[in-house]
């Protein structure tokens, strides 16, 4: 066996918590299955918790530093939260995708809207996020949101009261060169 | 590297940002050539086509792939290939680059470079990858050093032996990542010089540099600091050991005002003429 096998083996520990827990826990199995040989499995191990979980944690801060900047209204209302949902969903979805933290963005902004332990103004948030993201990225000449809450204000202001239930739209709009947006 | 000996010397050049895009056509004179990120361009909507028309009228351009993944022992990404020969086609470059790492293995994107092992094998199949972008494109490909956190024991030959056979092997040019090879030296304590001694110098065709970022106890490669004076120093040292046709810096984030933007071109123009 030699460097096509061990090559998918690290591209998938690089990007899979469990994977790599499985390894360090049981490495002749995980390896074997995973068609390692022996001294490839040393190898690895060898260096599996030092130098391998360092690069595996600086690819999933990096994802997760672009998804909180691209949802960073949702980010700011979820605080905390937005890290322990994106660690769960990163270990679902991995994008493959030339613009993979916009497709990362979009994935975990869906996933957070079908999460029954989000709020469901906060899923609304989400929700406009990732409208506005796909109307920017995708030359749409039209995106429009149905949101189940008002949250002009607090999108404003992370401070204003929480919105109220309220059928809102959010538009964008697209003629020539010019982009037109507005809720209502 | 016959057909790299005709390229042209570009320069000093930046790379290619979306915040930038105002600002250099109003600094015009100071950026003698740009480096694109090619991915942006695969694909592209009209908008991203019009800005890579807009680019390609005003400068001259250099496209930079990041997931060619030479590195990939089960071959390369021929729709990725396809895709980077188009956008080669448009541009005419005088060359076009890409790094020694893979990015993907058994339809998993990692989702940035990731390191090989110094072995044999890992040098014939960067090789064989590399021939089979050279049948499809003929403007010369140059090889871009990366930064790493993993090292495999079973690695046969240090990065410097490594990189050399792969020149040799290849033909191809290198895009040494001054800054790359300065946060490598430092994380795994070796002399960056002794480094230099190691490869074939006169095959650097081109440098990246920008600052390097402390994370903790390492130096990561985050291209969001000022290039800062060990950087410039191991600059000054590749400019007096060989003649470079281009240099870009790469600057990803936390912009400044473009103002110091500048006067890193300069001062990478003043150590490539004076050096
Ligand atoms: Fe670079």
């Amino acid at each position: 066996m030699g460097l096509i096998e061990q090559q998918k083996f690290l591209a998938k520990l690089y990007t899979d918590d469990t994977l790599r827990k499985s390894f360090i826990k049981d490495p002749a199995f995980t390896g074997s299955a995973n068609q390692l040989s022996e001294i490839e499995i040393r190898e690895l191990l060898s260096i599996i918790e030092t130098e391998i979980e360092c690069f595996a944690e600086s690819l999933y801060f990096k994802r997760l530093h672009e998804v909180e900047r691209l949802l960073y209204l949702t980010a700011r209302e979820l605080k905390h939260d937005f890290r322990t949902h994106f660690k769960v969903f990163s270990n679902t979805f991995i994008p493959d995708q030339v613009k993979k933290h916009l497709q990362d963005a979009l994935e975990f902004s869906e996933f957070l809207e079908s999460n029954s332990e989000i709020e469901p103004w906060v899923k609304d948030l989400a929700k406009f996020e990732r409208c506005r993201l796909e109307f920017h990225n995708f030359e749409r000449r039209i995106v429009a949101a149905q949101l189940k809450y008002d949250i002009r204000e607090r999108s404003k202001d992370p401070l204003a009261s929480e919105p109220a239930l309220r059928r809102t739209f959010a538009v964008w709009l697209r003629a020539g060169n010019r982009t037109f947006h507005f809720i209502r | 590297m016959s057909t790299l000996l005709q390229s042209k010397t570009l320069g000093v050049g930046l790379g290619f940002r979306e915040p930038f895009r105002s600002d250099i056509f109003l600094n015009r004179t100071e950026i003698d050539f740009l480096e694109i990120t090619a991915d942006h361009y695969f694909d592209a909507n009209e908008a991203k086509q019009k800005e890579l028309e807009l680019l390609n009228e005003n400068f001259e351009l250099i496209p930079h792939g990041l997931d060619l993944s030479l590195g990939s022992a089960e071959g390369i990404d021929e729709e990725y290939l396809e895709k980077f020969a188009e956008l080669v086609e448009f541009v005419q470059p005088e060359w076009f680059s890409d790094h020694i790492c893979f990015t993907r293995a058994g339809g998993t994107n990692i989702g940035h470079l990731a390191p090989l092992p110094f072995t044999r094998e890992a040098v014939a199949v960067v090789a064989a990858n590399v021939k089979k972008v050279q049948r499809v494109i003929e403007t010369p490909l140059i090889l871009e050093n990366i930064t790493y956190l993993v090292r495999f024991p079973s690695s046969e030959m240090d990065e410097a032996e490594f990189l050399t056979r792969i020149v040799s092997e290849t033909g191809c040019g290198l895009l040494l990542d001054v800054t790359n090879l300065y946060i490598n030296s430092q994380n795994f304590a070796f002399d960056w010089r002794r480094f230099l001694d190691g490869i074939p110098t006169e095959s650097v065709v081109q440098v990246h540099f920008v600052g390097s970022h402390r994370n903790g106890k390492r130096l990561i490669d985050a291209h969001s600091d000022k290039t800062e004076e060990e950087i410039w120093e191991v600059f000054r040292e590749v400019c007096k050991r060989t003649e470079l046709k281009g240099a870009v810096l790469e600057r990803d984030g936390n912009f400044p005002p473009f103002d110091e933007i500048v006067n890193e071109l300069r001062q990478a123009r003043t150590i490539m003429q004076t050096n």
